[in-house]
């Protein structure tokens, strides 16, 4: 057996630590017919993202002829073969899409920026007849903000305590939103309590971009702003023509290798429309940055890779409760049979734990929804759902999507459930769709 | 008129797939009818999707392979303003071109067709059900209704013609198959119609009962596949197959599949990684003012349809572009040889798995070498640049 050292070459802005790394399929094949060779399994590694030679990892594989496939967050697929020999190591290095610029590179590796032009179709003429078929027509473009407004004072029912939550005396999130005047101009200021909110000021931006950097409660680090405060939760808002984003920052967020806050990287892009979103959020995590990507475009491909990683995330949710979060929306998702498993338990431990967390009692009343063993699932359900909506807002968009179905299946004959139904409803028509973090846009459209 | 086009007995589990292509709005501008919808946000007549849904039925029955679930049943709604019959070849020796009606893709016809379709999912967990439409759709959220023929009939309740899919996709977890899949081909801009509205998406057919478990203990898997990202615009060129249709049979056809476990099979998790590529080629090729990204909301991963020989996208230009301009392509393989001209673009081929030689060749000297490249073609895609030396 020798060894097979692999790489995805591409370029990543650091903020120090290992490289992040995403998995590889290594495919055993048939030089000749391109076919797996029967009796052989496929092999999934994870592989480093990084310009150093020096980070490859090496894979112990027995001699024969392999095809490497990596699936990137951003849907790049990078694929090659190589010939591992019985007397000496192989070396196969994949060579990624350059990012328009460096400082873009995490965005683009999640897919939230694209490329000018693809490496793989180098697609540049222009089809005019074609443009004419589809009678495409321009659309005004939406400026980027010179900053962004830091919520440091939020309005009553965006953060709890564990106090509110305990006593009831939570404000109703839901309802106070959707009740936010629409032509308002100063609804930073009204979401901030009614105190002009601090800016941040940009990282780096070109003509059709910006990027903001966030970190919690720490030193700077990679040029990010310091939101220092004792709230469990934080949020900002992001200025548009006639409305403003408001952004759920997924933080605190302690990194797994160092245990260090992740910077949040912020951009805001022009958009052809006033009714898309400017706004996308990435965590800067050398191990579940990238995995967060997948969950961003909806691909399901990644999910055998989420669902391994979802494991490791639920286990050691202690440290980081947002990333066991998101494994747990991967695993409830992805979950086929209706069998009791270890994980379940973590589910309802995520749930129990973090109570200012909502997500964690969404996922428990649709892991009850999904298994459905009984009636009794049926009232569980209807009770975490209901205590899921008196917690918050959830920190992830699937969130508001699962609490709005899952309110829908139990609000008959209860009108308690079916007014929560109703005041989320309304919040998920203004919900950023394609986020994995919530974004909300209030204001007019 | 009943909605199938197409059946066929078979023992067990099977595939029962219903298809909508909605193009002709009568009250819609441009609609037959003498009454239109007030505010049609835009919207107006589509050629593409009654196009579409008949490529896709006719896919279905004349190549749809699935050892597990053969095919078992098509049904077959479209709206067109002169409404053509539906054809297609059985497949078989000696078997005769069939040509037949079509029904009509309004609410009552639609509803019947599903609630037949839920029905035949209802006989046998192990069912495959597949669920395409194509047509207008709108948006407000997470809400999202596609509009039927008959959108706007009634001046006061517009959206009496159109299909709930939030509650529809939602409800059907209670239908006894397991395995279900939904196409939706269709803009997902959004309407104040639905805001104004207050959540009314139009009728999702099914309801929720909260009666019944999981079969056999297995959970409901409906990975959704969508032909834009949400609050984008779906494109198609007029008359043709709308982009994502065209997207999905090459997928279907092979780009989408992998052979991990034995034979091609073309997996909801392949299916996603094909349409990206060939919807962001498409995007490309049109310069199309947003990336025509695909997505899926489900994490679920299930079998569709299996293949015996896949047919893959191929991408190949030279480097540098002046030598792509006067390049010729020879692409050969043990058993196939293609060629292409000079083209400004790079050349697209589609070509079945195996190991491949890709030449650029030149008429004249001024490269000094003919790049090749010999290279396994396995699905999703091949694409590299040949590189010339000066």
């Amino acid at each position: 057996m020798n060894n097979l050292k692999l790489r995805i070459d591409k370029y990543l802005d650091s903020d120090g630590g290992a490289p992040p790394e995403v998995f590889a399929t290594i495919y055993p094949l048939d030089p000749e017919s391109g076919r797996k060779r029967t009796k052989q399994k496929v092999r999934r590694e994870m592989v480093p993202i990084s310009k150093q030679p020096s980070d490859s990892r090496a894979i112990a594989l027995d001699p024969g002829h392999y095809f490497v496939e990596v699936a990137l967050p951003s849907g790049e697929i990078l694929s090659d073969s190589v010939d591992v020999t019985s007397n000496q190591d192989a070396e196969l290095v994949l060579n990624a899409e350059d990012s328009p610029h460096e400082w873009l590179s995490w965005q683009h590796l999640v897919g939230n920026v694209s490329s000018a032009e693809s490496s793989t179709l180098g697609i540049r003429s222009k089809h005019d007849k074609a443009l004419k078929s589809l009678r495409l027509t321009p659309v005004p473009q939406v400026e980027i903000p010179p900053s962004l407004n830091w919520l440091s004072s939020p309005m009553p029912g965006l953060v709890h305590t564990r106090g509110e939550l305990s006593t009831g005396r939570g404000h109703d999130v839901w309802t106070a939103l959707a009740k936010l005047p629409t032509s308002n101009r100063q609804l930073s200021q009204l979401l901030n309590s009614g105190k002009p909110p601090q800016p941040i000021g940009l990282y780096n931006r070109d003509p059709q971009r910006a990027i903001y950097r966030v970190i919690h409660g720490a030193q700077p680090v990679s040029g990010a702003t310091t939101l220092n405060s004792d709230r469990t939760r934080e949020f900002v808002a992001v200025p548009q023509r006639n409305s403003i984003e408001l952004v759920s920052l997924p933080m605190p967020w302690p990194l797994i290798s160092s245990g260090r806050e992740a910077v949040i990287e912020i951009v805001v892009q022009q958009v052809c429309n006033a009714s898309e979103f400017a706004t996308s959020l990435t965590v800067r995590d050398d191990r579940l940055g990238v995995l967060l990507g997948f969950l961003s475009s909806g691909a399901l491909g990644a999910v055998q890779q989420i669902a391994q990683t979802a494991q490791g995330m639920l286990y050691g949710k202690t440290m980081n409760s947002l990333a066991a979060a998101a494994g747990a929306y991967a695993m409830v998702g992805s979950a086929t049979d209706s069998k009791e498993h270890e994980w379940h338990l973590w589910v309802r431990n995520l749930c129990n734990w973090f109570e200012l967390m909502p997500d964690g009692a969404i996922q428990f009343a649709w892991l009850h929804l999904r298994l459905r063993r009984g009636p009794s699932d049926l009232d569980e359900a209807r009770r975490w759902l209901k205590i899921a909506y008196r917690r918050g807002l959830p920190y992830f968009s699937l969130g508001v999507r699962w609490l709005l179905d899952g309110l829908d299946k139990v609000s008959h004959s209860d009108s308690e459930a079916e007014e929560m139904r109703n005041a989320v409803r309304d919040i998920s028509w203004r919900i950023h769709p394609q986020s994995p973090f919530t974004i909300i846009r209030l204001g007019k459209v | 008129m009943k909605a199938t086009v197409f059946t066929n007995k078979v023992k067990g589990p099977a595939t029962h797939a219903i298809v909508i292509g909605v193009g002709h709005y009568p009250h819609l501008p441009g609609g037959s009818a003498k009454k239109k919808v007030a505010n049609p946000d835009g919207m107006g007549q589509l050629l593409s999707p009654p196009e579409s849904a008949r490529a896709v039925a006719r896919w279905l029955i004349e190549k749809y392979e699935s050892v597990g679930r053969p095919l078992g049943s098509v049904a077959l709604l479209t709206s067109e303003k002169v409404p053509a019959k539906f054809k297609y070849r059985p497949r078989g020796k000696n078997k005769k071109s069939q040509s037949v009606n079509v029904a009509l893709a309004a609410m009552p016809a639609v509803e019947e067709a599903i609630v037949s379709w839920r029905a035949l999912g209802d006989k046998n967990p192990e069912h495959l059900l597949l669920f395409y439409f194509c047509g207008h759709g709108v948006a407000a959220g997470t809400e999202l209704a596609l509009l039927m023929a008959d959108f706007g009939e009634k001046p006061i309740a517009p959206l009496n013609g159109a299909l709930d899919f939030r509650k529809f996709h939602s409800n059907m977890e209670e239908c006894a198959a397991r395995h279900q899949c939904y196409f939706i081909d269709a803009c997902r801009v959004g309407s104040e119609l639905l805001k104004r509205n207050q959540g009314f998406a139009g009728n999702p057919v099914v309801q929720w009962t909260g009666v019944g478990g999981n079969p056999n203990g297995q959970l409901r898997l409906g990975p959704i596949f969508y032909s834009t990202l949400a609050e984008a615009k779906a494109y198609a060129r007029e008359g043709e197959l709308s982009i994502f249709t065209d997207a999905l049979l090459e997928a279907l056809h092979g780009a989408g599949s992998g052979d991990e476990s034995g034979p091609w099979e073309v997996k909801t998790t392949r299916l996603q990684q094909a349409l990206d590529f060939l919807m962001r080629e498409a995007s490309q090729l049109l310069k199309m003012p947003q990336a025509q990204i695909p997505s899926s909301d489900s994490l679920a991963e299930l079998t569709l349809n299996t293949l015996d020989s896949p047919k893959v996208p191929v991408v190949v230009r030279v480097q540098p572009q002046e030598a792509h301009a006067v390049a010729a392509l020879r692409c050969e393989s043990a058993s196939e040889k293609q060629n292409r001209p000079p083209w400004p673009d790079p050349w697209r081929l589609s070509v079945t798995t195996g190991k491949y030689s890709f030449f650029a060749d030149f008429k004249k000297k001024e490269y000094i070498v003919n790049p090749f490249v010999d290279e396994i073609v396995r699905p999703p895609y091949w694409g590299k640049p040949l590189k010339v030396q000066q």
